[in-house]
């Protein structure tokens, strides 16, 4: 197949699906990001079992296999009872994975702020919740966003898992599947796939650079 | 104004504070001295709860120090602590650093929380330097803005953690100056300092301290010039050697 013959038979297909990459993306990145906070702050308060729920929470989905995860949501949770959309499935397995990895993320841009800022604050009379929102996560913020940057990056190419159940519109991976099913593709329509992802995370790379480029904190 | 009885603390077999008792009144300065590894800082930190304690009372004003909670804050936000290593909020400029503490502790207006902190700056020297952040100040700047930090509380007393041991030789009189200022207008000082010239010019009290006990305590010039413990004297005669 020509690049002519894929373009005119699925190119309508291909701009939805990637549209269908980028919807997934950024809405599981915004759910990992306020959960990979809130899961930080718990491993960071004064508050012993909070602490170790977290560090338990980031133990379980950073050494899970992301596609058993959404077998077991899409395939198994109905059994429970629970049922949820596909796109929904991915989302929230995106999201419960990408939050484990993000804080991490979090907890070594808290690393390195060092006790004595947080025993500055503390003498000053803020209490545990300013110390939070005024030291660190600020600065675990804006440490954290080359890291981060990586993150988006890597829940772009997870959303892919949305290829191994029956998502509509399709997502970039699951339309190559789909057109080689349907014709016979080749390589072509993996490599346009290919283009796409790898044309967004340059796009990501550089807005993620220029950002840290603003915030990084001198030291 | 701050009173320990007895107080006793071990960082787990090691027993760093040994039935410490001290008292310090309203407007004295109070050098504390010693070896390293002595309990100095151990000892200072105690003061705002920054190290708990294993018996023993610490008591601020006449009342006991608190334990925790809105009370403890409250009471840290009247004690001023100054660090060795400055522990200045790297994200924020030296404006922000001065007025975090009035307005986010104390609730004041940040329009004259940010005048009253320039007017801070200005008085220990780096007011020109207040929009940029604290690395792109040296040393004796930092310590500087850190003090100020501290005043912009209206502490009733401060705490000094060996605050010129991290600076170049030619920073350490522009912090000590701001210090000996402090000292003079009646601020109460607790100060962990090796600087004997501080002592000698400002405070009215040296407590040498050994071991995680204190030895000696007496008149500064009374001190140095005539230890009574064998310790004290060896200790004096090392740190001349520097
Ligand atoms: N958090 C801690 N955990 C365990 N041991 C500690 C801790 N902090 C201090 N120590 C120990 O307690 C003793 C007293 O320490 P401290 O810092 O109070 O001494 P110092 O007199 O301030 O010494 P220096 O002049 O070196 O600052 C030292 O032996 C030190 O190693
Ligand atoms: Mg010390």
């Amino acid at each position: 197949m020509s690049l002519q013959q894929l373009f005119s038979t699925y190119g309508g297909m291909y701009v939805k699906a990637y549209a269908a990459t980028l919807e997934m993306t950024v809405v599981s990145f915004v759910g990992a990001m306020v959960l990979a906070l809130l899961v930080t702050i718990a491993r960071v308060c004064p508050i012993s079992p909070l602490r170790r729920l977290g560090d338990f929470y980031v133990q379980v989905f950073r050494n899970v296999a992301t596609i058993s995860l959404l077998i077991i949501f899409y395939y198994a949770f109905p059994y429970l009872g629970i049922v949820w959309n596909e796109m929904t499935c991915v989302i929230v397995t995106t999201i419960l994975v990408a939050a484990s990895f993000g804080s991490e993320n979090f907890m070594s841009g808290i690393n390195t702020i060092g006790v004595g800022q947080i025993e500055a604050a503390r003498s000053l009379g803020l209490s545990f919740g300013q110390i939070l929102r005024q030291v660190v996560i600020p600065q675990a913020l804006r440490s954290a966003v080359l890291p981060m940057t990586n993150l988006l990056v890597a829940v772009m190419l997870t959303t892919a898992i949305g290829s191994q159940v029956p998502l509509n519109p399709q997502e970039l991976t699951g339309l190559v599947s789909y057109i080689n099913t349907m014709s016979v593709g080749g390589i072509l329509p993996f490599a346009v796939s290919a283009l796409l992802y790898a044309g967004t995370a340059f796009l990501i790379g550089l807005a993620g650079n220029a950002i840290d480029k603003r915030v990084r904190i001198l030291r | 104004m701050i009173e320990l009885r007895h107080v006793q603390k071990h960082f787990g077999d090691l027993h760093v504070l040994k039935d410490i008792n001290l008292k310090v009144e309203k407007g004295e300065v109070v050098v504390l001295i010693g070896p390293s590894g002595s309990g100095k800082s151990t000892l200072c930190r105690t003061i705002n709860r920054l190290e708990t304690i294993d018996s023993g009372e610490i008591l601020i004003d006449g009342k006991p120090l608190p334990q925790e909670g809105k009370e403890l804050a409250a009471t840290r936000a009247e004690i001023g602590m100054v660090f060795q290593s400055f522990n200045l909020f790297a994200h924020k400029t030296i404006l922000d650093n001065v007025t975090m503490g009035p307005v986010e502790v104390l609730h004041r207006d940040r329009k004259e929380a940010e005048a009253e902190a320039m007017e801070l700056l200005r008085r220990v020297g780096v007011a020109e330097q207040a929009k940029k952040v604290p690395a792109q100040l040296s040393g004796g700047q930092q310590q500087r803005v850190a003090i100020a930090r501290s005043l912009a509380m209206h502490p009733k007393a401060m705490l000094f953690d060996e605050p010129t041991s991290a600076l170049d030789p030619e920073m350490i009189n522009e912090v000590l100056d701001v210090m000996v200022g402090l000292a003079r207008e009646g601020m109460t000082m607790v100060v962990v300092t090796h600087e004997m010239s501080f002592a000698r010019r400002v405070s009215d009290r040296v407590e040498f301290m050994a071991d995680g006990q204190i030895l000696e305590e007496g008149d500064p010039n009374e001190f140095f010039d005539h230890p009574k413990t064998e310790r004290a004297r060896e200790f004096l005669e090392s740190i001349k050697g520097h």
